[in-house]
C-alpha cells in the first residue's frame, strides 16, 4: 500500500460512466488492431491481438459490464494491464470507449464504496471519487479481472444460453 | 521471491541432484566394487548433503547423512567390506532421502515413522558392524594430533548468503580442542562510507584434531569463492594442551584482534624450542621454519556450466520466437520494396536468427543420459523382486531433448520399462528351458531421425502373445470372434484403455491402464509410440517424438478470414469439395475413395459467419486410426509455426491448442487435433446411446 495521499490512477469511459484504475498496473495504451476470435469462449471475451510478436487476450469490458455491446469508434481503445491473481502476473487487453487522462486523487477524497443500489458487482470497485460533477469508480482489476472466473465463463460458453443468465447473475451480485 | 525462500528453492534442487548421483554411484559400485573413486566421490557428495542439510536447519536430512556417511566411512577406510546388503540399505537410503527433502520438518506422520524406522536400521547396522571390526577402528583412533590455524572470513553479503557460518564454527568445534578468536581487525572505522552488509568479520581458529587437511576443508565446502578460507598446519601434535600456547591464544582471544598463522608457529616453534629434550623434536622444527605449512585458499571447483532459472531460458526463448517472426516481417517487407540493399540487410538477418534461434533452442536441450539412472535403479529393483536376471545396456543416450519433454515422458518410459521386466523377460529356469541365457537383456537406445527423436526399449523376452491379446480383445468385446484382424491391429489393441494381458496382477503393472497411458503422454507432446514384437524373441517399443514443443510444422488453412493450423503430423490427405451441405444435424459423413469420412465443419466450432465459398477444400487428419475431415474454405500451404501459448484464461477451450504469428502479423489459431476429434467420439457415442 502506498504511504503516499496521492493516487495516480487512469480514467477511462464506458458509456456515460467513469472509471479509474491504479497506473501501476497499467502496461500501455495500445489502438484496437485485429482481433482473432477464440472458439469455446465467453462473449465478452473478444479473442486475441497481436501485440509485437506475442499474444494477448483482450477482454470487452462493456459486455464484461452488462452493457450494450456497441461499434468500435476513433476513440476506442485497448488497455493493456497486468492482473495479479495467486502469486501470478498475467497481462491482458481490455477495450474501453476511450481513455482520458491519468488523474491523482486524494486518498482523503476516496469514499468508501457503495453498499447498495450500484447495478455492478461490489466486490469489482474499491472506492468512489467524485470528480467535476461525476462520480469515478475505482476498479479493482484483480477481481474484475480475475483469471478463475474467466476460465470458468469460458467453460460455460460450451453449455450456451445458460451463460447470459449467469454473467448477469454475476453481475447483479 | 524472498531471498530466504530463493536459496532454500536453490538447495532442494542441488540436494535433489546430489541424491541423484549418489543413486547413480551405488549402482556402480554394485557392479565394481572396488572402484575407490566412485566410493570417494559418493562419500563426498554425502558429506555435501549433511552440510548443507545442516546449513538450513534440516537436522533430519543432516542426521541421516551422517548415519550414511558413517557407513561409507567405514568402507573408505575398509573396515567394511562393500556387499548386497550395503547397496540395498544405500538405495532404501536414496529413497528415504527424496522423501526427507519432500518433507524435510517431518511434518508429515508417515516420513515421521519412515524416518525412525530408517534411522533404527541404519544405526543397528552401523553398530553391529562397528562391534565386529573394533581392532580396525583402534587404528584409526591413532590418527596423529595436528594443531592447525584457519584463518575463515566469510561473506555473508554475497548473493544473500544465508549460509550460517555459526554451523562451521560448531562443526570444527567438534573436530577436537578449539579455541575461536574474533578477529575485529579488519573492521573499517565508522564514517558515511560505512556498510553494514560489507561488514568484515573473521575468525582465527585453533584447532587440535585428528582430522586431517582434506576434512576440515570440507567441512568449509560451502563457502567457496568469496569467502577467504585459509588453513595452516601450526605443528605436529596438540599444542592447545600445553599451558604457554593455550594462555597465549586465550589472551589473543580477548583483544578480539584474531591471531595470526605467523604468531602461532613462532610461539610453537618457542615450546618445542623451550621442550627440546630431544634431537627429533628439533630437527621437526627446523623443518617446520625451512617449509612454511602449505596455505590453502578454498575456492570452489572451476565449472564450465552454470545454473540459470527456467523462468529466464524461457523468455530468451520467447524473445527468440517474436524475433524469428519480426524476421519474417521484415523479409517479406524487403521483397515488396525490392530494394537490394535493403534485402541484403534482411537476409543478414535471417541467417543470424536462425543461428541465434538454433542456439537458443539448445540451451534447454539434456541429453536422456539424465534419466538413465532411474531407469537403471527401476530394473535393477524390479529384477531383485522378480528374482529374475536382467542386464541393461544403453545407446545413444547423449541425444538430447527438450528438458520439459524429457520430464512429461519419464513416466511414461518407467512404464515400458515396468512392462519389460514384468511381462516381458522370462525367469532364468524359463530362458534356460528356451534354449536362451539365463540373464535377459534390455536395450534402451536414441537416436535422432530428421526434426525427430527416436527412442526404442527392447528386450529379449517372450514377445507378445498374439493368441492371448486376441482372446482377451474378444472377451472385452473390444473385437468379433469372426472378425479378421492382422498382427499390427491386434498390437494396436494394447493401446486401447483398459486392456492388460497379464494373467495376475502385481503391484508393478497389469493393473490394465499401461499402453493407452503411454500413448497419450506421445500423444500430447506430438509424437507417437509403436510396438514390435515377435513371438519368443521380445518385445520393442519404438516411441519417437518433436525435438522441441514450441516449432510446430502445420498445414495453413482459412475459413473466412480466419486462419488455422493443422499440425501436418495428423494430415492424411486433402481433397476438394464442391456446394457441401450437411443434411442433417446428425449425418454429416461424406464418401471418399470409398471410405466413409466424417466432417467436422470448422466454420461452426468456430462460429464464424462469412459465407462458404463455393469450392471448401478437406483436408483428412487421422488421429487414432479416426479419420476425419475438417470442412475449410482454402488451404494456403506448409507453415512452420512459432507456437505461441494463449495463456491461462483459455485453458479450457478445447479445439484450439496454441497460437502462431504469421508473417503479416496476424494470429493463426493451432487447432488441437487429437481433443477435436475425441470430442467428436464421444459426441457420437452419447448420440448412439
Amino acid at each position: 500500500m502506498s504511504t503516499s495521499s496521492f493516487n495516480a490512477y487512469l480514467t477511462f469511459k464506458l458509456d456515460r460512466e467513469i472509471f479509474a484504475i491504479p497506473v501501476e498496473q497499467v502496461i500501455e495504451i495500445i489502438e484496437v488492431s485485429q482481433i482473432t476470435k477464440i472458439p469455446q469462449t465467453s462473449d465478452f471475451v473478444l479473442g486475441i491481438t497481436n501485440l509485437r510478436g506475442n499474444v494477448l487476450p483482450v477482454i470487452d469490458t462493456r459486455v464484461k459490464f452488462g452493457m450494450e455491446q456497441v461499434p468500435q469508434t476513433i476513440d476506442s481503445c485497448i488497455i493493456v494491464i497486468a492482473v495479479h491473481n495467486q502469486n501470478e502476473e498475467s497481462h491482458l487487453g481490455i477495450l474501453v470507449d476511450s481513455v482520458m487522462e491519468v488523474s491523482e486523487f486524494e486518498a482523503k477524497h476516496i469514499k468508501a464504496k457503495p453498499t447498495i443500489g450500484r447495478k455492478f458487482n461490489n466486490e469489482y470497485i474499491t472506492g468512489i471519487v467524485q470528480s467535476e460533477e461525476q462520480f469515478v469508480l475505482l476498479l479493482n482489476v484483480n477481481k474484475v479481472f480475475d483469471n478463475e472466473e474467466i476460465i470458468q465463463m469460458n467453460e460455460l460458453s460450451d453449455n450456451e444460453g445458460e451463460v447470459n443468465e449467469l454473467t448477469e447473475e454475476l453481475i447483479e451480485k | 521471491m524472498n531471498p530466504l525462500k530463493n536459496q532454500l528453492q536453490n538447495f532442494l534442487e542441488e540436494a535433489l541432484e546430489i541424491v541423484e548421483v549418489i543413486e547413480k554411484e551405488i549402482l556402480q559400485l554394485e557392479v565394481n566394487s572396488n572402484n575407490e573413486s566412485v566410493l570417494h566421490s559418493l562419500f563426498r557428495n554425502m558429506h555435501t548433503l549433511k552440510g548443507s542439510g545442516g546449513m538450513f536447519g534440516f537436522t533430519s536430512i543432516s542426521e541421516y547423512a551422517h548415519m550414511f556417511e558413517n557407513i561409507y566411512d567405514s568402507l573408505r577406510n575398509k573396515q567394511l567390506e562393500l556387499d548386497e546388503s550395503i547397496i540395498a540399505v544405500s538405495l532404501e537410503s536414496v529413497d528415504h532421502f527424496r522423501a526427507l527433502l519432500k518433507d524435510p520438518q517431518l511434518k508429515n506422520k508417515k516420513t515421521q515413522t519412515k524416518h525412525d524406522g530408517m534411522k533404527s536400521k541404519l544405526s543397528s547396522w552401523v553398530e553391529l558392524r562397528e562391534t565386529s571390526i573394533k581392532p580396525t577402528i583402534q587404528q584409526v583412533e591413532t590418527k596423529p594430533v595436528h594443531t592447525w590455524h584457519i584463518h575463515f572470513k566469510p561473506v555473508l553479503s554475497q548473493s544473500g548468503m544465508d549460509l550460517d557460518p555459526i554451523s562451521v564454527l560448531e562443526e570444527l568445534k567438534s573436530l577436537g580442542t578449539c579455541v575461536i578468536v574474533p578477529n575485529s581487525a579488519l573492521v573499517e572505522p565508522y564514517n558515511e562510507f560505512f556498510q553494514y552488509e560489507k561488514l568484515d568479520i573473521a575468525w582465527d581458529i585453533i584447532l587440535s584434531t585428528r582430522a586431517t587437511m582434506d576434512e576440515l576443508q570440507s567441512v568449509f565446502l560451502f563457502f567457496g569463492e568469496e569467502s577467504l578460507i585459509e588453513i595452516n598446519a601450526v605443528g605436529d601434535g596438540d599444542y592447545l594442551a600445553d599451558v604457554y600456547f593455550s594462555k597465549f591464544v586465550q589472551s589473543k582471544a580477548e583483544l578480539l584482534m584474531g591471531v595470526s598463522a605467523y604468531e602461532l608457529m613462532e610461539m610453537a616453534n618457542s615450546i618445542q624450542l623451550k621442550k627440546a629434550t630431544s634431537r627429533a623434536a628439533k630437527t621437526e622444527t627446523e623443518r617446520n621454519r625451512e617449509a612454511p605449512a602449505k596455505t590453502i585458499v578454498s575456492k570452489s571447483d572451476a565449472s564450465n556450466s552454470i545454473r540459470v532459472e527456467t523462468q529466464k531460458v524461457d523468455l530468451l526463448l520467447s524473445l527468440v520466437s517474436e524475433l524469428v517472426t519480426a524476421q519474417a516481417r521484415l523479409s517479406l517487407y524487403s521483397e515488396v520494396l525490392d530494394n537490394p540493399e535493403i534485402v541484403e540487410v534482411a537476409e543478414d538477418i535471417e541467417k543470424i536468427t536462425r543461428r541465434l534461434r538454433e542456439n537458443a533452442f539448445s540451451i534447454s536441450m539434456v541429453p536422456i543420459s539424465t534419466m538413465e539412472t532411474r531407469y537403471k535403479r527401476l530394473i535393477r529393483d524390479l529384477a531383485t523382486k522378480e528374482e529374475k536376471l536382467i542386464s541393461f545396456r544403453t545407446e545413444g543416450l547423449d541425444t538430447e531433448i527438450d528438458k520439459s519433454l524429457i520430464e512429461q515422458i519419464s513416466p511414461a518410459l518407467l512404464h515400458v520399462f515396468r512392462n519389460s521386466v514384468d511381462h516381458g523377460i522370462e525367469t532364468p529356469e524359463k530362458r534356460k528351458e528356451q534354449g536362451k541365457p539365463e540373464s535377459g537383456e534390455i536395450v534402451f537406445r536414441a537416436y535422432y531421425s530428421g526434426s525427430h527423436v527416436v527412442m526404442e526399449i527392447s528386450d529379449d523376452g517372450n514377445g507378445l502373445n498374439l493368441e492371448k491379446i486376441k482372446a482377451k480383445a474378444i472377451k472385452k468385446g473390444l473385437i468379433k470372434t469372426e472378425q479378421k484382424v492382422s498382427e499390427a491391429e491386434l498390437m494396436d489393441l494394447l493401446f486401447h484403455p483398459g486392456f492388460s494381458t497379464a494373467d495376475k496382477v502385481t503391484d508393478v503393472s497389469g493393473r490394465g491402464v499401461g499402453m493407452d497411458v503411454v500413448r497419450t503422454t506421445f500423444n500430447k507432446i506430438r509424437g507417437e509410440v509403436f510396438i514390435e514384437s515377435k513371438k519368443g524373441f521380445g518385445t520393442k517399443i519404438i516411441m519417437h517424438l518433436p525435438l522441441t514443443l514450441s516449432i510446430l510444422d502445420g498445414l495453413l488453412v482459412s475459413v473466412g478470414s480466419q486462419k488455422f493450423i493443422i499440425p501436418l503430423q495428423f494430415l492424411d490427405k486433402c481433397f476438394e469439395v464442391t456446394n457441401f451441405k450437411k443434411k442433417d444435424a446428425n449425418d454429416d459423413i461424406i464418401v471418399i475413395e470409398n471410405e466413409q469420412i466424417p466432417v467436422i465443419d470448422l466454420r461452426e466450432i468456430a462460429s464464424i459467419d462469412e459465407e462458404r465459398p463455393v469450392i471448401s477444400s478437406l483436408p483428412i487428419v487421422m488421429y487414432n486410426n479416426t479419420k476425419v475431415g475438417f470442412l475449410v474454405d482454402k488451404i494456403i500451404g506448409e507453415h512452420q509455426a512459432v507456437i505461441k501459448s494463449l495463456g491461462k484464461i483459455f485453458q479450457s477451450v478445447k479445439a484450439v491448442s496454441g497460437a502462431s504469428i504469421l508473417g503479416d502479423g496476424e494470429i493463426a489459431l493451432i487447432l488441437d487435433v487429437n481433443k477435436i476429434i475425441s470430442d467428436y467420439t464421444a459426441n457420437q457415442q452419447t448420440m448412439e446411446v
